[in-house]
Formats: C-alpha cells, sequence, structure tokens
C-alpha cells in the first residue's frame, strides 16, 4: 500500500508541475500579457517597396508615421491601433523616390523609424 | 519488468520497478529508433506508437509465456514505518517544490545548450529520421531521441515547457534511483532517506541540478540517470556473493539489465560515459583486490554468469546494435582520444578543494569525505555496492582533481559536477555512521549535535537554493527575438546568409529552430572573448562584420559569406550602421535591429 501512495503521489507531483510550467510558459511567451513593446518593420526587407507594418503590444493605440525623403518630410498619417493587432500601411509614393528614406513611427513620445537607401 | 522478473517476483518491489522502469524505457526507446533508422521506417507518430506497442505486446507475451511464481514475496526493505514514511513524502514534496520553484523563472527557452539540443530534436520531427550532426562529435543521439520522440507523438512545440519538464523528470527518477540503490547497498532505510534528502532537498538548484534542467544540459542530466540505474543492476547482480556463493536466473537477468543500461548511456553522453568506464574499471579492481583470496572464484562466477543465455544474448545485441546498426559520432570522429593525455589547458589540470567546495557545497563535501573514510573503516568486503560507492566518490575525485594520474584531458570543472551524487549518499552515510554509533535516543547532547549537524547541511544547501531563485524573469526580450527570427524566416530563404549577435541578443540559439535551414544557420557573432583565445586560432569575418562592418575586412567579408542580413541588439550595435549608407534599417524593436545590405 506504502509503494503504491509513493507511486501515485510522484506521479501527482509530476502532473501538478507539468500543468504549471506549460502554464508559465505559455503565459510569458505570450506577444502581450504583462509587455509593453512595439515594432515598425517593412513588409519587403529585400526589395525597394516601401510598405510597412506597426505592430502594437502596448495600451497605447494612437500611432502617427511620417516619411521622409532624405530630411525632407514628404508625408504624415495617423492610426489607431489596439492591442495586439498588426497596421499595415500600403505606402506607395506619387513619384519614384531616391536616396535614403525613413519611415518614423511614434507613438506617447516614444519614436522608432526603419529606412531603405534606394538607389 | 513484469516480463523478465514474472517468476521472481521478489527480485524487484513495485515502487522499485516503478523508477526502473522509466529509465529503461527511455533506452529501449532508443533502440527501437536504431532499428527504425537501419530499417530506414521513418520515425512519425505513427511508427513510434507502433514500436512501443509492439514492444509492449511482446513482453506481455513473455509475462504471459512465463509460468507464475507460487507466492509474491513481500519485500520487507520497502515496508517503511509511519515517520519513514511521512519524511519520504515530505523530502519528495520539498525536493519538487524547491526545483519548481526555480523553473518558474527559468523555464522559458532562454538556454543556449537547450537551444542547440532542441535543433536536433526538432530536425529528427522534421526529417523523420535519426540525426547525423553533419559529422560533429558534441553531440550524441540518446540526448535528442527522447524529445523528439515526445514531439513526434504529443505534437508539443519545443519552444513549450515540455523540455524542460522532460528534463525535471529525469532528473527526480536520478534521484529515486540513488534512493533505491542505496537503501538496496546498505539494507537501511535511514541511510536512504538521508540521501533523499542530501541529494533531492539540499542543493537542489546548483549544478548537476535544477540549473542543469534549466540549462539543458542535456546528456549529464541523463547521465546521471543512467549511470546509478546501470549501478543499481550490476550491484544487484553481484549481490549474490554477499550472502551464498551461486548465482541464480535473477542475477543472470540483473546483469543482462545492467549491460543494456551500460550501452544506454554510451548512446547518450560520451563524458558520462568516459566516467562511467573508469568508476568501473576502479570498482572491479577494488572489488577484486579486497577479496583477493577469493577473487579467482568470483572471476570464475562472473564469466560463467556472463556466458549464460540471459546475458550473452543481450550482450550481443547491444554490441551489434553499437557496431554495426547505429554507431555514435564521437566513435566513428574518434573524440576519445582527445579526452586522453596530459591536460592541454589550465582548465583541465585538476580541481582545488576550494573550488569543489564552491562546486559541491561545503556541507556535502566535507560530510562526504568523512562518509568515505567511515566506508572504509566498516568496509564490507564482499558488499558489491561498498566497492561502487568507493570507486564512484574516489574515481571522479581523482578524474576532476588529479587528472594526470588518470591521463585525462577534459575540462576539470564538468567531471567534478559528477562528484555530488556520490558525496551526496556518503554524507548520508556519514551522518548515519556517526550517531547510529552513539545511542542517539539516550543522550539530548548527541540528539543535539545531530540537529545542529542537520541544520547546517540544510542552511548552506537551502541558502544556496534561495540565492538561485529568480523571481521575476521578464520575457520581453525573448518574446522580440522570436518575432525577429519568424519575420526572417517568412522574408527569407535558403540563399540568404544572415548574421546575428550573440552578445547581446536574449536567446538567440533557439533561432536555428525558425530556419532550419542546417545548425550553424544563422551565422553567429560569437563571444568576444573567443575572438581573442590565441590557442584557439577562429574566424573573424562575423566580428569584423557586426562590430565594424565599414572596415576594408569587413567589406571583404562581406564579399566571401555573401552575408546580406544582420540582427543585432539597437542599444548595442546600431550606430556603425545607421552612417553607412549601403545597409537599410527594416525592422526595428526595442532589443532588435535588422539591417540589410543593399548593394
Amino acid at each position: 500500500m506504502q509503494q503504491k501512495i509513493l507511486i501515485l503521489f510522484i506521479s501527482l507531483l509530476l502532473i501538478l508541475s507539468s500543468a504549471y510550467l506549460f502554464n508559465i510558459s505559455e503565459k510569458k511567451q505570450d506577444l502581450d500579457a504583462e509587455k509593453n513593446w512595439w515594432i515598425v518593420y517593412f513588409q519587403e526587407p529585400i526589395s525597394n517597396d516601401l510598405t510597412f507594418s506597426i505592430e502594437n503590444h502596448t495600451q497605447n493605440t494612437s500611432f502617427s508615421w511620417e516619411v521622409f525623403s532624405e530630411k525632407n518630410k514628404i508625408d504624415s498619417g495617423n492610426e489607431t491601433i489596439e492591442a495586439g493587432k498588426i497596421k499595415k500601411i500600403n505606402y506607395t509614393p506619387n513619384e519614384g523616390l531616391y536616396g535614403k528614406i525613413t519611415i518614423q513611427v511614434s507613438v506617447n513620445g516614444e519614436s522608432k523609424e526603419i529606412y531603405k537607401n534606394i538607389n | 519488468m513484469l516480463a523478465i522478473f514474472k517468476k521472481d517476483t521478489h527480485a524487484i518491489s513495485s515502487f522499485e520497478g516503478f523508477i526502473i522502469s522509466f529509465g529503461l524505457s527511455l533506452v529501449v526507446l532508443d533502440f527501437i529508433f536504431f532499428l527504425f533508422s537501419k530499417l530506414n521506417i521513418a520515425l512519425t507518430r505513427l511508427s513510434t506508437l507502433s514500436g512501443v506497442i509492439v514492444f509492449i505486446l511482446i513482453c506481455f507475451g513473455l509475462f504471459k509465456l512465463l509460468p507464475s511464481s507460487a507466492k509474491p514475496v513481500q519485500e520487507k526493505l520497502f515496508n517503511f514505518s509511519k515517520k519513514e514514511f511521512l519524511l519520504i513524502l515530505a523530502l519528495i514534496f520539498l525536493t519538487f517544490f524547491i526545483k519548481i520553484t526555480y523553473l518558474s523563472g527559468t523555464v522559458l527557452p532562454t538556454s543556449t545548450d537547450m537551444g542547440h539540443h532542441m535543433y536536433w530534436a526538432e530536425w529528427l520531427t522534421n526529417n523523420h529520421a535519426l540525426p547525423t550532426y553533419d559529422g560533429m562529435p558534441d553531440f550524441i543521439i540518446g540526448e535528442h531521441i527522447s524529445f523528439g520522440a515526445v514531439a513526434l507523438v504529443s505534437g508539443l512545440s519545443f519552444f513549450s515547457a515540455f523540455p524542460p519538464m522532460l528534463l525535471l523528470i529525469i532528473n527526480i527518477f536520478s534521484i529515486l534511483t540513488v534512493f533505491i540503490l542505496v537503501l538496496r547497498i546498505f539494507k537501511n532505510k535511514a541511510i536512504a532517506i538521508l540521501s533523499l534528502f542530501f541529494l533531492g532537498v539540499v542543493f537542489a538548484i546548483s549544478s548537476p541540478q535544477a540549473k542543469f534542467v534549466s540549462g539543458g544540459v542535456v546528456g549529464n542530466i541523463i547521465g546521471n540517470l543512467l549511470m546509478p540505474l546501470a549501478f543499481y543492476f550490476y550491484y544487484r547482480a553481484f549481490s549474490f556473493y554477499q550472502e551464498r556463493v551461486s548465482f541464480g536466473n535473477q542475477e543472470k537477468k540483473f546483469l543482462a539489465l545492467a549491460i543494456f543500461t551500460s550501452f544506454g548511456l554510451f548512446y547518450t553522453h560520451h563524458l558520462t560515459s568516459f566516467i562511467f568506464l573508469f568508476i568501473f574499471a576502479g570498482l572491479l579492481a577494488f572489488f577484486l583486490l579486497t577479496n583477493w583470496r577469493e577473487s579467482k572464484q568470483i572471476s570464475g562466477l562472473a564469466i560463467k554468469m556472463l556466458f549464460s543465455p540471459q546475458v550473452l544474448s543481450v550482450l550481443a545485441l547491444s554490441i551489434v546494435f553499437f557496431f554495426f546498426i547505429f554507431t555514435p559520432t564521437y566513435i566513428k570522429n574518434s573524440a576519445v582520444d582527445t579526452a586522453v593525455g596530459a591536460p592541454s589547458k589550465a582548465t583541465r589540470e585538476g580541481l582545488s578543494i576550494a573550488t569543489l567546495k564552491s562546486m559541491i557545497g561545503e556541507a556535502r563535501l566535507s560530510l562526504g569525505f568523512v562518509g568515505l573514510i567511515l566506508l572504509l573503516i566498516y568496509y564490507q568486503r564482499k558488499n558489491f555496492g561498498y566497492a561502487i560507492m568507493f570507486a564512484w566518490a574516489l574515481m571522479i575525485f581523482i578524474m576532476s582533481s588529479f587528472p594526470r594520474l588518470l591521463f585525462i584531458n577534459l575540462p576539470s570543472d564538468r567531471i567534478g559536477n559528477y562528484l555530488s551524487y556520490p558525496l551526496a549518499i556518503l554524507s548520508a552515510y556519514a551522518v548515519y555512521s556517526i550517531f547510529a554509533n552513539l545511542k542517539i535516543k539516550n543522550n539530548n547532547l548527541i540528539q543535539t549535535s545531530f540537529l545542529l549537524l542537520i541544520l547546517f547541511a540544510s542552511l548552506s544547501g537551502l541558502s544556496d537554493s534561495a540565492t538561485s531563485i529568480i523571481h521575476s524573469n521578464d520575457a520581453t526580450e525573448l518574446v522580440q527575438t522570436f518575432h525577429a527570427s519568424k519575420y526572417l524566416a517568412a522574408k527569407t530563404n535558403d540563399t540568404d546568409i544572415i548574421l546575428k549577435d550573440h552578445n547581446y541578443i536574449s536567446a538567440d540559439s533557439w533561432m536555428k529552430l525558425f530556419f532550419m535551414r542546417g545548425y550553424k544557420y544563422p551565422d553567429s557573432r560569437g563571444y568576444f572573448k573567443r575572438y581573442e583565445d590565441p590557442t584557439k586560432p577562429r574566424e573573424m569575418c562575423t566580428l569584423y562584420m557586426i562590430s565594424n562592418p565599414n572596415s576594408t575586412e569587413a567589406k571583404n567579408c562581406f564579399i566571401e559569406t555573401s552575408t546580406r542580413i544582420i540582427m543585432v541588439n539597437p542599444q548595442y550595435d546600431s550606430a556603425q550602421f545607421k552612417k553607412l549608407a549601403d545597409f537599410n534599417q527594416v525592422y526595428l524593436s526595442d532589443k532588435i535591429a535588422i539591417y540589410y545590405k543593399n548593394n
């Protein structure tokens, strides 16, 4: 009887431990749970395409973006992006752009920029 | 176990069967996969389950075919008093509790070693075959089969908690294996319970325990299960000599299982196997020397046992598998040659007592050595278990502290980690031997001393655990690395060469699992100190291309390696790229920036 109890006790502890660790791991790897971060990236990193995405994992939802050709601002916009959502912005310039094209995204006083040097 | 021992129901208790069957299952699974590999059967969920079910059916058939034992014999050794039983339950609970508390902060897939190992386990599940490791001798198949099998059958992701959980289960079973080994050798419940305390509860986190679990030191963790398990079987095989002068079928079966487990170890970890072979040689020499007058008789009996059908069939099967069905990479690549010889580095010249103290813990080290001396004082020469204990502690001590004596050329600290198992047992033996001989029940002073000693060991072991526990583990860096990896995996193909940084990016060794384009993909800028090691000259391109991308050396490297994509932590490595017109910054989060070389 003692041995059966020991086996059951160890098995039970293993099951409970597994459930606990799986739960923690899943929760911590969730992109949004207890986290505050956001990203901006080009949809096509290799080509000259300027379509970009903003991915929001913060509680702030009001994003703004500006496009610069070298240091000249040529376009801008505002986006409302809910937490956990991605907004793809199909930016197509009116005319062919060359040189350093920078996309600057801001939220709550914080900015991030991505750029392409187009020849 | 039932198929093997049905006729000898007194051979193992149900609790022993529970513990032993886990370790044996890992080895059986290895052999099933080797056979499938040789027969070109794809390793899938169906084949894995079929292999296991067929094996179970064969065992069940044997169980039914073999005649039953008349009466099951109750094993008194496993009948505990109420106090003993509650203490065992409490110690097992504490072992779990401390380890789980630590793992709750370290369960995330960030460990470099775990990332490397899980790449090969993922390779196995993706390619439905055993990995060949691109000729690298440092990886051994037994380290990855159990992970691959779990992933194949369950469909669980390698990024989930299952890899550390599986290692934790193996670690827990290694402690329980030591418990039954000690109980069998010393036939003393107090020593077995104290072993559980010194191995499971005290220093439950430090290496090679929970830290190795979260760190993904797979070979060491499995090795520390299979080595005591092999010792258990060898002890049971040769325990007949303690009581009588002949052996029966039961001993032959134990020897067969011992050989089977030893081969399982050879398939799992070269360092543990290497240590095991030294211990084995030491224990045979010691046992024969201490029984010098009967050594001829013992050797004769051992040879007779070896040439029994049970043992010979398992030995032959294991040798056929080892040399003709599936040979470990380290044998093919002569890794053994590099482990033998004069120490080639300062880190291989042996550990000082101070270093051992910090590795094993002051209480365990001092009590362990006292235990070793007491073991010699109360030595029972006919008990094969005493020879195992003596050789286990002494050989590892010599290998780690005086490697020149045995011509060993391996990192001494890696060997030193193995000392904690035998020294925990010897600590238990020391505490028991001291106080059992002092009529503890009738003397308050001795009772107080006993409590103080246990308190000292507890405080030193538990405070070590308390300082190791990480209270908050922010996973933001990890999810950013994985997000960027997914982005790159989706936007690039095999021809795009990617270089990432290992110094400042969290969990970067796991990136390769997103690509599965080769073990060394993506390229990596390693730790800076490695580029400065004069004993190990290495390529410098990975350093130049990130640290100084505009230098002549880096420009040549970009041409030579065709590297176009760089992934770094922008807090440390973005200024050098921002000022260059031939790099586009295509992705940016707080911890990850990705640059694309546009010409």
